[in-house]
């Protein structure tokens, strides 16, 4: 398997309560990567270890290695030597609850990733710009409202346009924390056509609530109870012939 | 459900109390704008607006220099005192875990309850007699051709000790606005490879411009009525400004030496002044708060 991220032996603590135990786990390229588990497993630190930003937190703590093997950068990101600000800029993500900057235009939300990233170039940011807005499956919705806040869209529509943000710097690495949980069916279905078109160009990592949404978007789903990796294998595989008990009794839904 | 009679007896008190409590609060404020309306209008004639004063009974006297010292004190004040006051609001919002903050918050609380006459006085001793200057053991100091010494009273003078009154009601004000800003919009901004400091100066604080500039005007038109400093600082002057190190009329100079004089004349002026100072304030706070919440909404 070719793995773009392998996480080894990752902890984490929010203060003095640790809430990650030695994870071990490779996320393979161009796939999308499923992680359930009951509330408070650690899915959510997890998805925020892998851009270093879970340490921003007043107290947080990580300890272990994650490696990452991207086209501008390979080795292990938590190394001391590595600054943490590049890190974030070669993965992008999507947060559980829509948030677009609200005093910046629908334009300039997709704009700014650019313009932190030291692209200048007004032609290029624009047509950047409006490819993102397409693969993001928005720009026939707002192309008359390109210079309207970005708060003024509907919730689905802004959560697309967070993912736009996300993929416009051209990442390798999409983190997506529970996107869908804020959204209507409807809006939740386009987005998830839209990932599994996106995994083309870039390797998701998707944290669900939603089993059958892993079930139907996910090649890889892994499955963490109380801060431990429980399972990780195929999805199929996951959800057909669980190796642990636990999982077993999560997916078939006796707790969670 | 039909409410006890009882009940809606209490009520009634409670409503009358507060009402009534409201109206005797409104009498002496309504009393006063309405004193300083009919007298400023009562007394106002364009010549006052363009004309330096006169002595006392001479006709065709003008608070036209106070006006334009208001209006450069209050300029320079911000600029002294604006970039200080942001500074420490996004320190004190930003940087929470720092060991410093329960300190500077300690000194900024302190600061903002601060007669402002002690100010006054602190800038008279340190700036204007130059005291600063004695504990080096020196007269002035001298840095090429530019020599600093005692200020005496000035409009510098005055403008630091404004500026010193404005910053910790900018900072307040601006730690209050950043502090609105939602964690999910920084955290949308640090997961773009954006630093902590762009992500204060280009997010948290175009996120909050409409707090941080009502806290501005609200420093604005606190500063702008100070007399008890400028007392101590500048002096006043009858003249038009000359210089950042000469002295300068202002509005609430005027308003002090004109209202306690002898003559009917001059304390007309006196009304007028505070009216147009009222004006401003009035102006400040309604006009451009308006314009601003306009502009600025997204």
């Amino acid at each position: 398997m070719d793995a773009i991220l392998s996480v080894r032996n990752l902890n984490a603590w929010y203060g003095e309560k640790q809430v990650l135990y030695d994870i071990n786990l490779d996320i393979p390229r161009y796939h999308i990567t499923a992680i359930i588990g009951p509330s408070g497993c650690g899915k959510t630190t997890f998805l925020r270890c892998l851009n270093r930003l879970h340490e921003l937190g007043q107290g947080n703590k990580v300890k272990g290695e994650v490696y990452f093997n991207g086209k501008n950068f390979k080795g292990n990101i938590y190394d001391p030597k590595v600054d943490a600000t590049e890190i974030r800029r070669y993965m992008g993500m999507v947060f559980q609850k829509p948030n677009p900057f609200p005093m910046l235009s629908v334009y300039d939300n997709v704009a700014i990733g650019l313009k932190i990233n030291g692209i200048k170039d007004k032609k290029k940011i624009n047509e950047i710009v409006m490819n993102s807005l397409k693969k993001a499956y928005l720009l026939d919705e707002v192309k008359d409202s390109l210079h309207k806040s970005g708060a003024s869209l509907s919730g689905g529509q802004q959560q697309r346009l967070c993912i736009a943000r996300a993929i416009a710097y051209n990442p390798e690495v999409l983190l997506m924390d529970e996107p869908t949980s804020a959204l209507d069916p409807i809006a939740t279905s386009k987005i998830e056509q839209l990932l599994v078109e996106l995994k083309k160009e870039f390797t998701i990592v998707i944290v669900t609530h939603n089993m059958q949404q892993a079930a139907r978007i996910a090649d890889y789903t892994a499955f963490m109870y109380l801060g431990k990796l429980i399972e990780f294998a195929p999805t199929e595989e996951l959800f057909e012939t669980p190796k642990n008990e636990l999982t077993e009794r999560y997916i078939t839904g006796k707790f969670g | 459900m039909r409410i006890p009679s009882l009940r809606r007896f209490y009520d009634l008190i409670f409503v009358s109390i507060c009402v009534i409590a409201f109206i005797l609060a409104m009498i002496p404020l309504a009393w006063i704008l309405i004193e300083i309306i009919i007298n400023g209008i009562s007394a106002f004639s364009i010549q006052l607006l363009t004309n330096l004063p006169r002595p006392a009974g001479v006709p065709g006297g003008g608070i036209a220099n106070y006006i334009q010292g208001t209006i450069i004190l209050v300029a320079i004040a911000s600029l002294i005192g604006f970039p200080f006051g942001l500074f420490i609001g996004v320190f004190l919002s930003e940087f929470k875990e720092h060991k410093l903050v329960p300190i500077v918050r300690f000194f900024v609380d302190v600061f903002a309850e601060f007669p402002s006459i002690v100010i006054g006085i602190f800038v008279y001793v340190i700036l204007v007699r130059g005291e600063i200057f004695e504990l080096f053991g020196v007269q002035s100091i001298c840095i090429g051709a530019i020599c600093l010494g005692p200020m005496g009273f000035s409009a510098l003078a005055g403008s630091i000790s404004l500026a010193l009154l404005m910053i910790p009601i900018v900072s307040k004000s601006v730690e209050e606005s950043l502090n609105l800003v939602p964690v999910s919009i920084k955290e949308a901004a640090l997961a773009l490879g954006m630093s902590r400091w762009r992500t204060v100066f280009s997010i948290s604080i175009s996120y909050a411009r409409t707090g941080i500039l009502l806290a501005y005007i609200l420093a604005l038109s606190r500063i702008a009525g100070e007399a008890a400093p400028l007392l101590l600082t500048v002096l006043g002057s009858y003249y038009w400004f000359s210089g950042l190190f000469d002295r300068i009329g202002a509005l609430p100079l005027a308003i002090f030496t004109y209202g306690i004089s002898p003559f009917e004349d001059l304390r007309a002026q006196a009304w007028v002044a505070s009216l147009l100072l009222i004006l401003a304030i009035l102006f400040l706070n309604i006009g451009l708060k308006i314009l601003i919440r306009r502009r600025f909404a997204w």
